[in-house]
């Protein structure tokens, strides 16, 4: 086996995604899911669930999403079949109880929903108010917090139960971060798509272009980003280019954006680049809107790049956020990108042509400075447009305030909102740590972000200007308005 | 007449940027910027003839910055152009 796997269920949704990408390479119209399931789940005992029947019919589920059947555009859904309906109550007695003489769990619930049964603990839910007292002074870790991980991950509270216990997204709510869809231990959550689609498109031998998000750098372990190029060449794109180019172009836009803002003495500016962020405040503040720096992501602006010196380029933008596709479907942007696939999707559709990255040679990937490919990680975006101002002598006042994941931006967002923000600029990245931990990446681990660095450090170009030096970025809209 | 100069990877690192540069300075130099377009793009195909360009959609040529001068001085003298 050539890849490691987080996880059974990225394993298990790798299978998926692979079959989806196969039928489309094969160009066929109607696709056997059943045929399909049986090939996944060949049985005779079941792997995860009670029987194999009840496997492969989630499976034959998760194919229809896979295979882009379902008429539902959502970005991110829940498979209903595959929910585990874990338990509602969030505090959980466990076995390590003694039933001590403190009774510490008692005496600190402020409801008084904890007494003793039969010399044990015992919780009354209809009193729990979740405050969590219990298991913070129980000196034998006897009580566990079972919340569900869909609902702990969930930045924004958009999880709801139903009666049948059921995970329920409120789109209402929903800013598709997608940690539900990588956190759920079930897999019953997943998002929407376009593996089959862009498959079926380069075995017509559409002229698509792969724009690749820097975070690329840390996914595939023991490979050299070069043969990922040569991998992607080799299926059919037409070339590969790195999204960082349009995070150049974006920190160029972005700094006049900013000094210009300042000029007309707005009080501060946040960053566009992490749909996630930008969906947050459109949810949760949306007094502030007018805040969110105009200017276009580096997908985006790519994208436009592409298509403004190809005419009949198909643009398909390979990274790890599932927001992204939210992105790409707004009105306003589908004229820069076709498709966005994530990184778990790229790998299916190099296992569907049955391409072992690493035993491939290396093809150059170098488009982009070493400040552009720094977008991927926490504090990146800031860092550039800093650079840039030094780098060209800008007289402005610019004090980046970074945010760590979805709850740190919405904080930071409340605090500008009230004047209390130490700064005048947001950097908003919804994924702790940056892209790098986007819900669709390959791989979670802490040296990802030095990896990134590496790879930062091999760009041919230094600077922002000296990547830009001869991009010509008039024809390109680069702003939203 | 338009000519696209590569600005793809291998491209790139084979120098494309300096190509662009010195066709900027001569076209400039020449009074050609409204009779000649130049343009980037995306891989041409032709990545071990680095840096390639594209003549008026029609022939990809191999190109270094020594090489821009006689190029369009040869370009010049097919149109009739004075340079």
């Amino acid at each position: 086996m050539e890849y490691k796997f987080e996880s059974n269920t990225q394993e298990l949704k790798y299978k998926v995604l692979k079959a989806a990408a196969k039928a489309g390479f094969n160009k066929e119209k109607r696709v056997s899911k059943s045929k399909l399931a049986k090939e996944i789940i060949p049985g005779p005992k079941p792997s995860f669930r009670c029987c194999i029947h009840k496997e492969r019919t989630i499976i034959k589920e998760r194919l229809q999403i896979a295979l882009h059947e379902e008429k539902d555009e959502s970005i991110i859904k829940v498979i209903d079949s595959a929910c585990e309906q874990c338990p509602i109550q969030r505090y959980t007695v466990t076995d390590a109880c003694r039933g001590c003489i403190a009774r510490s769990c008692e005496n600190s619930c402020p409801v008084d929903a904890v007494y003793m049964v039969a010399g044990r603990a015992y919780i009354n839910y209809e009193k729990c108010i979740e405050c969590g007292k219990c298991k913070e002074t129980c000196q034998f870790n006897a009580i566990s917090d079972t919340l569900r991980p869909c609902r702990r991950s969930c930045p924004v509270d958009a999880i709801e139960i139903d009666d049948s216990k059921i995970a329920k997204i409120n789109y209402e709510k929903c800013i598709s971060c997608g940690q539900c869809a990588y956190n759920c231990p079930f897999g019953a959550i997943t998002d929407i798509s376009y593996v089959k689609d862009v498959a079926q498109d380069l075995a017509n031998k559409v002229p698509m272009y792969a724009l690749i998000a820097p975070s690329i750098a840390s996914q595939f372990n023991n490979t050299k980003i070069g043969q990922v190029t040569h991998s992607l060449k080799k299926i059919g794109f037409k070339d590969v280019i790195e999204v960082a180019l349009g995070a150049d172009i974006v920190i160029k836009t972005e700094t006049e954006e900013f000094i210009q803002r300042m000029e007309e003495n707005n009080n501060y500016m946040t960053t566009s680049c992490c749909p996630s962020f930008v969906n947050l405040i459109e949810a949760n503040a949306k007094d502030q809107v007018n805040h969110i720096s105009t200017t276009v992501s580096p997908m985006v602006a790519l994208g436009r790049l592409v298509k403004d010196l190809h005419k009949d380029a198909v643009t398909v933008f390979i990274g790890p956020c599932i927001a992204k596709k939210h992105e790409a479907k707004k009105p306003e942007f589908k004229d820069a990108i076709d498709y966005v696939i994530t990184f778990e999707e790229l790998r299916s559709l190099l296992g569907a042509k049955d391409i072992v990255v690493c035993d491939m040679p290396e093809d150059p990937l170098n488009n982009a400075s070493y400040q552009g490919r720094m977008f991927a990680v926490q504090g990146g975006v800031a860092s550039s447009i800093t650079n840039y101002i030094i780098d060209n002598n800008l007289d402005v006042d610019f004090q980046p305030v970074l945010s760590n994941g979805a709850k740190e931006c919405l904080k930071n967002i409340n605090l500008a909102k009230y004047g209390k923000l130490k700064g005048n600029f947001i950097e908003g990245m919804a994924c702790n740590g940056g892209c790098i931990s986007g819900p669709g990446s390959l791989t979670h681990q802490k040296k990802d972000a030095n990896t990134i660095k590496q790879y930062a450090l091999k760009a041919k170009e230094k600077t922002t200007n000296d990547a830009l030096e001869v991009i010509n970025t008039l024809n390109l809209k680069l702003h939203k308005k | 007449m338009d000519i696209n100069v590569c600005i793809g990877s291998a491209c790139h690192l084979k120098g494309s940027y300096d190509v662009i540069k010195e066709f900027q300075k001569l076209l400039k130099e020449y009074n050609l910027e409204d009779k000649i377009t130049l343009k980037g793009a995306f891989c041409l195909n032709h990545c071990v003839e680095a840096v390639s360009t594209k003549i008026d959609n029609e022939k990809v040529i191999s190109m270094t910055p020594e090489k821009v001068k006689p190029l369009l001085e040869e370009i010049a003298k097919e149109h009739k152009w004075n340079i």
